[in-house]
Formats: C-alpha cells, structure tokens, sequence
C-alpha cells in the first residue's frame, strides 16, 4: 500500500535572471527538483553555481536586480509565485525556515537574540509576548544553548560563532515549519562546531518530520545527512541521487567523477 | 587569622601585611569592575576634562597679542591708570599665578566684568544662554518634528523624493542664514503682515518674572497667556530660519543612513522570516537613528555658536549676539567668558549624548 | 558566473577619452560649472564692468528702487547695487578661495605624514585637530579676527585654519584605507621610495575626494566670510562684499526696500550653489568613471 502522496516542495524549470551593465547573467536556469516529505535533499556545487539563488527563490526572495524569469514553485501546494504579500509572508518563517549562513551579520545587533526569535515567533501567532518569550526560550534550549533563560538577553556580538549560528536555526525554526531551507549553515564555523551544529539540525529536522533542503560544499555533510543530492554547476542542476546509491557503487562513474569535483576542500585562493 | 600566626608579634604583623594586600587586592578590582562600565568612566572623566578645557581657554586668551589694560582703562588713561589697571587685572604676576587666579576664580563663578554691559560676564551670560538655548531647542522641535518623518518617508519613496531631499539640502547649504532670516522677514512681515515685530522675544512690558529663562516655560507658569502668545509668537521666524538650514544636513544623513540600513542582511533575514512592515521597520528604525543622533547632537552645539548670525538679525539678545559684540570690541573677559561657556556646553551635551548611546546600542556599554 | 550574454556593442572597441568623458557628464557638473564660472569671471572681471564706481557714494540718490539706470537699485548711501553686486564677488572669491587653497595644501600636507607615518605624534595631531574641530566655528573664527586684527588676509588665515581639521582627517582617513591595499604593498616590496609611493599612487586615488570637499569648502568660507562681515567683524564697509552688503541693507528691509540685500543675497546663494553642484557632480563622475559604467 504505498500512497503516492505529494512532494513537499516542487520546482519546475526555474530560470532566474540578474540584469547587469555587461549583460545578463542567468544564475539559475531551467532548474527542476522535488523534495519529498520527510527527506533531507542536498544540494552541492562550487562557489557561484547558484545556490543562494536557489534558496531564497524558493520564497520569492531575489534581490534586485535580479528576477524569476520562469518557473514554477509549489510548497505544500501553494504556488510560490503567485502568492499575495500576506500569504507569502505568511509563508515565510511558518511554513518554510531559512537558515542562513555567517548568522552574526544577519542578527539585529541592537536587540537581544531571544526577543529576536519571539519576534519571529509573534509575526505568525497571535499571542502574548510572554508566550512568544516562552517558546523562543524553549527554542534556544532545544538548539543547544547552555542557560538559555540568561543567554536570552544575549545581544549577537556577545555570543560566539557556533552559538550565533544555533540562534539562527532557533529563528528558523521556532514556528516549526515543514520545509526548511539551510544555506551552507556551517561555513565558517569550527570543524567540531561544524559537526556539532548538523547533528543538531538533523535530529530538530527529524523531530518534526520536516524536508529540508541543504545547500553545501562538503560531500562528507551530504554523505552524512542527507538522504538524496543534487549536483550544481552554472546554474544548472546536473545530477540528481540517492546518498545510498552512491556508497552501494549503484551510481555510474562519470557522476561519482562529477560528485568529487564539485566537493569540498575548496581551500580559498587569492 | 592562622592560628600559627597568631602567637608572636611577627606573626601578627605578617597578618597584618596580608589583610592589607588583601583588602587592596580588593579594591582594585572593585575599581575596575566600576572602569568597565563605561557610563561610570564617562562620569569620572568628565570633570578633568572641564579642567583642561578651561585651561586651553585661559592659554588661549592669554596668547592674544595687545595689552588688554589698555582697553580696561580706556584710551585717555596714563601711564599710571594704565600700571594700576594691569596690576588690578593681575598682569603683572608671573603666568603660573595668573593662572592659579584664573582657575580660582572660575571655581567661584567670577567670570570677569564685561568692558560693554560693565556688568559681571557671569549675570550676562545667565541672561542670554537661556535665550539661545530656547530658541536652538525649538528650531531642533521643529527639525525632529518634520524632518525626521520626512527623512525617513524619503528614504522609503523612490527617485522623485530623493532628488527633493536632495535639492532642497543644497538649497539650505547654499544660503546665508542671516539672509533668509531678512529675506523671511521681508515676506511674512512686511508684505504679508503675519509675523510679529522680529525684534526681541517679547512684547515689551510682557515680561514675566524669571525662573527659567526660557520665556516660553515662564510665561505659562505665570499663568500668562497673552505673554506667552507673544513670545511664542517672536520664536517663530528665527526657529523656522534655523530649522531650514540646519535640518538639511540632518535630514540628508537620516536619509542615507535609512537607505542603508534598509539593505542590511539581518533586514533581509527579517524578511526570510516573515516579519511584518511594520516590524522590519522598526528594526532598521532601531539601528539608524544612531548616526543621525550624533548629528542632531552635534549640530545642536554647533547651533549654540552658529545661531549667533540669526540673533543678530532678530535682535534675540542671545548668547551669539553676546559673543559677537564682545569679539567686536574687545571686550577681554567676555570673550573669554564665552568661549569658555561655550565649550562647557559642548562639553555637557557630548556627555549626554554619550549616555544615551548606551541606552541605545549596547555594543557601546563595554 | 553563468552564461552571460554580451550586451550589442562590439566588445573589442575602446571608446575615445573624449567620448568617455561625454558619457560621464551630468547635469550637476554643467549647471553648477555654469555658475561658478560665472562668478569666477565676475570676481576677475566684475569692477572693470561695472556701470557705476562701487565704492563712491552719491547723494540723493539714495535708496532708489531698481529701475533702468539702476539696475537692482541703490543702498543707502546711494551707491549702485549692481555695481556692488558684480564688484563683490573679487573678494568674497578672492577670499574664498585663497583660504580653500591654504587649506587644503596645508591640510593635505599634515594629514598625509600623519596618515602615512603611525608614530605617536601622528596621534597628537588628529587629537588637536579634533580639539580645533570641536571649536563653535563661527565663535572660534570671530573671536581669532578680532584679536589678531581685521585685515583681509587675517579673515583668509582664519578661515584656512578652522578648515584645515576636515582635510587632515580626510586624507588620513583615506590614506590610512589605502595603505592596506595590495597595490600599496606591493610597491613597497617592490621598493618603490615613500614618496614616490605617496605621491604617485596615493594621491590620485584621493583627488576625487578632495576636489569635492573643496568646493564645499569654497562656500563654507564665502558663507562664513560673508557672515563676519555682515556682524562687522570682517570685511568693513565701504568694501563691496556680499555680506557687507547685506548688512547696511538689513534696516531698509523692515520698511520695504528689499533691493539692497535682497540681491547680494541671491549671487551670494547662488556662488555656493553652484560651486557644491559642481562639486557634487565632478565626484559623481569620477565615480562612475571609476566603476566603468
């Protein structure tokens, strides 16, 4: 009895455009995937290849001065495009998390972390800010924060990079959304934080039977989190398969070839 | 105390030795704890910093060429008048107690007598620095007031209402300000009749009886309405002919610094979010309004100074005027009595203003 | 990045300076050149032109509305407004000018040892220059007139020194940020001498900055020399100048002859405006060219 239910998050020949002086630039062009309830897809490629893109066109979010040129987006049936302000806000923060990565800059540094995380949470319940403060006390406790009844009142420049970077997967996902969307969470972070921080998105990720889509550069993430990957390069979305097939040798060699050129250790080079 | 310790004189004494160090060890860091907080630091340093800037002052003066017995004396006095009056003034004693004198005097209060008024420069000055401190304090009303939504309306409104801002701030930098006093004189009294007569805060006789200075606040707690019409009435033209050339600066840094801050990363994650306008708003509101507090700030102590053209032409009676009469005569121990209340001022509003940055931005307690 | 189409242009055409700089031309630069050299011409040219003596009064012909003989009318004391008018600007320029420049070189000098070299007198001359900075402007610059005496070239030193501060902290600013550039560093590795270094590379990345703050300069100083005089404290009567100007005319305004102040005003205003537009509009250029727009 297998029930074919609806994928969770569906893309359908995506092609963003960016309008420059020198002439446009596609960032993502005809790219088309599914995430399924439940799974936690990957998605690796190089600096460039447009991953960024695709996370925050997933919620109708391009900055100018680029735009969707086509394409279609369905989240838990909705159609992205073509949704009202409301309702995409509504959208955003309830029903899809962005976790986004080098969280210090994208912390209000003015305002304490735990009022920022109730905030997210006012924005789409209508309750108290005592219950807001509650949950997003609960929150940073789930997250991992050590004291988080003190650490409330943190303000961002006072918390370290591992702990900053928690605070933004409790903003993500204090509403509890199905889908959640992590931009390179771990870059720049620690390698034991590195670890430290995926175990934790993992098991909030699974608690909750959420999809999730996690954009990264290091195969050795996507080996150990996700459950399918994709491959990106120049804004195309090359290969799509199971973590499984790649390890039972299922999986033709030219994609294997590909998986380890887009992978990781990109050290930076001036 | 160790019961080693405690059976021989030596012991004692070593004891002794340790609590001390101990009780200093203490304080120390009793003493740093406090230095840490930065409000605390603030406090504690101002008052060396009032003494310097007395002294810069006193250095100042000082360096001026011209004997300022002469002036004292006036220009008929002999050579003897003139060697009184120098001994009088204390010129004749070595820099180091002239000095002491100056710093002893200031710490009474005696500012010297004014060569114009021949009244004490402190009583001057309590007169006029309310006067111009009412009329910077309502032109800066008049500056929050309207400016600031503006700014903010313009940085959120497209091209047409950066380009107004922009123009209108070239405009206000390009013009005299001593002008465009005349010039609104000119239209709203002369031709137009809806001015009062621009001479003076109030109509003569209105007076009410001091206990502020600021003739707005004085004539309501003298329960004087017709009073209190006419002098609002006289603060209006030279609030507005400040509020008009001094806001546009202000207003072109709230601009920039809204653009600005409305592109922030944590707006756009505000936005990923899902907060509502309003929110968001209120988030870049936040972290915005800092740059523009320093240059309301600081165009106020500027206003102090500068406001001293206006005052003139609305024959204010202000503390600009004050100085400006003072300069232009020579009058020593005005001058001196000015530039010195001036910079205290200065002094004083930087202190507040720092101050309320740490209420504001907490990066700045540490 | 991706597949970038290229926009219709052939791609291996290098377009003329000339064309270049007719690409980057703006309003600003044109409107706000237009009138600051016009006063320029007039501050070389304004006396020789003028209809009337602007320095002779007349009696009874005093306070004269502006008619055909006399153009913007006469003050008080009967001299022709045009005349003082067109005559003025020699010295308000005159004087605008010459303290921009003393500014500026001075300036520029000091905040660029003070920037270039970190030693801890670099320090003590950004705190004084603070210190300088913190002054009330105008009282500081009355009260340096007045006890050094009311020549013209004291009000030029005066002004000159309340401006010095911002061109010290500019270029140091600037210096400071340009020292960390790789281009910077590889000239000293290289082994390219200090001033060399300064004055090759350095400075020209900073003109831009300075060109604009000059202009601003030039109308802080024409504003500020014209505000001295107008409280008697600069320039004296029977000098043409706009402040001046404006000054004898304030009585008459209040009975309803505007003529005398009302136009020294307006050529005053629009010096400054144009000289800040050009400014504004040069930086703006140079910015555009820079970012190869």
């Amino acid at each position: 009895m297998n029930n074919e239910t609806q994928p969770d998050v569906i893309v359908r020949n995506l092609t963003v455009e960016f309008l420059s002086k020198t002439g446009t630039v596609r960032a993502l062009n005809d790219v088309s995937l599914d995430i399924n309830p439940g799974e936690t897809v990957g998605i690796v490629g190089q600096s460039g290849s447009g991953k960024s893109v695709l996370i925050r066109s997933l919620v109708n979010f391009v900055p100018k001065p680029g735009r969707i040129k086509q394409g279609a987006i369905t989240i838990n049936g909705q159609d992205v495009l073509a949704l009202p302000p409301a309702q995409l806000r509504s959208l955003r923060g309830r029903n899809v998390g962005v976790i986004v990565q080098n969280a210090r800059v994208h912390l209000n540094p003015v305002i304490s972390v735990g009022r920022q995380i109730a905030n997210v949470y006012l924005a789409h319940h209508d309750t108290t800010r005592r219950d807001a403060w509650e949950r997003a006390t609960e929150m940073l406790s789930a997250v991992g924060i050590p004291d988080p009844k003190e650490r409330m009142r943190s303000y961002a420049h006072e918390m370290s990079g591992g702990m900053v970077q928690r605070v933004v997967i409790a903003m993500a996902l204090v509403c509890r959304p199905g889908v959640v969307l992590a931009d390179e969470p771990t870059s720049g972070l620690d390698v034991t934080i590195q670890d430290q921080v995926l175990r934790l998105f993992r098991s909030l990720v699974s608690k909750t039977e959420a999809s999730a889509l996690l954009v990264t550069r290091d195969m050795g993430i996507v080996a150990n989190f996700c459950d399918r990957v994709g491959v990106m390069d120049n804004g195309r979305l090359i290969e799509m398969v199971r973590v499984a097939d790649i390890f039972s040798g299922a999986v033709q060699p030219q994609t294997k070839a590909l998986l380890a050129a887009a992978s990781l250790n990109e050290k930076q080079v001036f | 105390m160790t019961k080693k310790n405690s059976r021989t004189i030596s012991g004692y004494g070593r004891e002794l030795l340790c609590q001390t160090r101990i009780g200093a060890e203490l304080l120390t860091r009793f003493i740093k704890a406090l230095w840490r907080i930065y409000v605390v630091r603030r406090l504690i340093l101002f008052i060396p910093l009032l003494v310097g800037v007395s002294m810069a002052v006193f250095v100042l003066i000082r360096m001026a060429p011209g004997n300022p017995a002469y002036l004292f004396a006036g220009p008929t006095a002999s050579l003897e008048t003139i060697r009184a009056m120098e001994i009088k003034l204390g010129l004749d004693q070595s820099i180091w107690v002239q000095c002491f004198l100056y710093m002893k005097n200031l710490a009474n209060g005696d500012l010297g007598v004014s060569l114009i008024t021949s009244q004490p420069v402190l009583k001057d000055l309590a007169v006029r620095l309310p006067a111009t401190l009412e009329l910077i304090t309502f032109a800066m009303l008049l500056i929050i007031v309207v400016l600031v939504p503006l700014g903010i309306l313009s940085a959120v409104g497209g091209n047409l209402a950066g380009r107004l801002s922009s123009g209108y701030g070239f405009l206000a930098g390009s013009l005299p300000d001593f002008w465009w006093g005349l010039m609104l004189i000119f239209v709203f009294y002369t031709l137009l009749g809806w001015a009062p007569v621009p001479f003076g805060r109030i109509d003569f006789g209105l007076e009410p009886p001091v206990v502020t200075g600021f003739l707005t606040i004085d004539t309501l707690l003298a329960n004087d309405l017709a009073a209190f019409r006419s002098a609002f009435g006289r603060l209006i033209l030279p609030g507005f002919t400040l509020a008009f050339i001094f806001g546009a600066p202000v207003l072109k840094h709230l601009r920039t610094t809204m653009a600005t801050g409305l592109q922030a990363h944590y707006i756009q994650y505000a936005h990923l979010c899902g907060l509502s306008r309003t929110a968001i708003f209120r988030y870049a509101f936040r972290n915005s309004i800092i740059p523009p507090l320093t240059m309301a700030g600081m165009t106020y102590v500027y206003l102090v100074g500068a406001a001293a053209l206006v005052e003139s032409v609305f024959a204010w009676g202000g503390f600009g005027q004050y100085a400006v009469q003072a300069a232009i005569s020579s009058d020593y121990m005005a001058v001196s009595g000015t530039v010195l209340a001036a910079m205290l001022i200065a002094l004083c509003i930087y202190l507040i203003l720092d101050l309320v940055y740490t209420l504001i931005d907490p990066r700045v307690r540490n | 990045m991706s597949s970038v189409q290229p926009s219709n242009s052939d791609p291996y055409k290098v377009p003329k300076a000339r064309e270049r700089f007719v690409r980057h031309l703006n309003t600003s630069v044109i409107v706000g050149g237009i009138l600051a050299a016009g006063s320029i011409f007039l501050a070389i040219l304004g006396p020789i032109l003028a209809p009337y003596p602007p320095m002779e009064p007349s009696a009874g012909q005093q306070l004269l509305p502006p008619s055909s003989i006399h153009w913007f009318g006469t003050d008080d004391v009967g001299m022709d407004v045009f005349s003082r008018v067109i005559a003025a600007p020699r010295v308000d320029l005159g004087i605008a000018l010459s303290a921009t420049i003393l500014a500026l070189t001075i300036g520029t000098t000091i905040g660029g040892i003070a920037g270039y070299f970190r030693t801890w007198w670099s320090e003590l001359i950004m705190r004084i220059s603070d210190l300088i900075q913190s002054f009330p402007v105008f009282i500081l610059a009355m009260v340096l007139v007045t006890i050094t005496g009311q020549e013209i070239w004291i009000v030029v030193v005066v002004i000159a020194f309340v401006n010095i501060p911002l061109y010290v902290r500019m270029i140091r600013a600037e210096l400071l940020s340009l020292r960390e550039r790789t281009f910077v560093e590889a000239a000293i590795v290289i082994g390219v001498p200090a001033r060399r270094i300064v004055f090759r590379h350095l400075i020209p990345n900073v003109i831009g900055t300075i060109i604009n703050q000059a202009t601003i300069t030039m109308g802080v100083a024409m504003l500020l020399t014209a505000g001295l005089s107008f409280v008697g404290a600069g320039v004296r009567v029977p000098t043409p100048e706009w402040g001046v100007m404006i000054a004898t005319g304030a009585s008459s305004i209040v009975t309803g002859q505007w003529w005398p102040s009302v136009f020294p005003g307006v050529a005053l205003s629009a010096s400054v405006f144009g000289f800040a537009l050009f400014g504004d509009g040069v930086s703006r250029m140079l910015d555009s060219r820079e970012r190869g727009a």
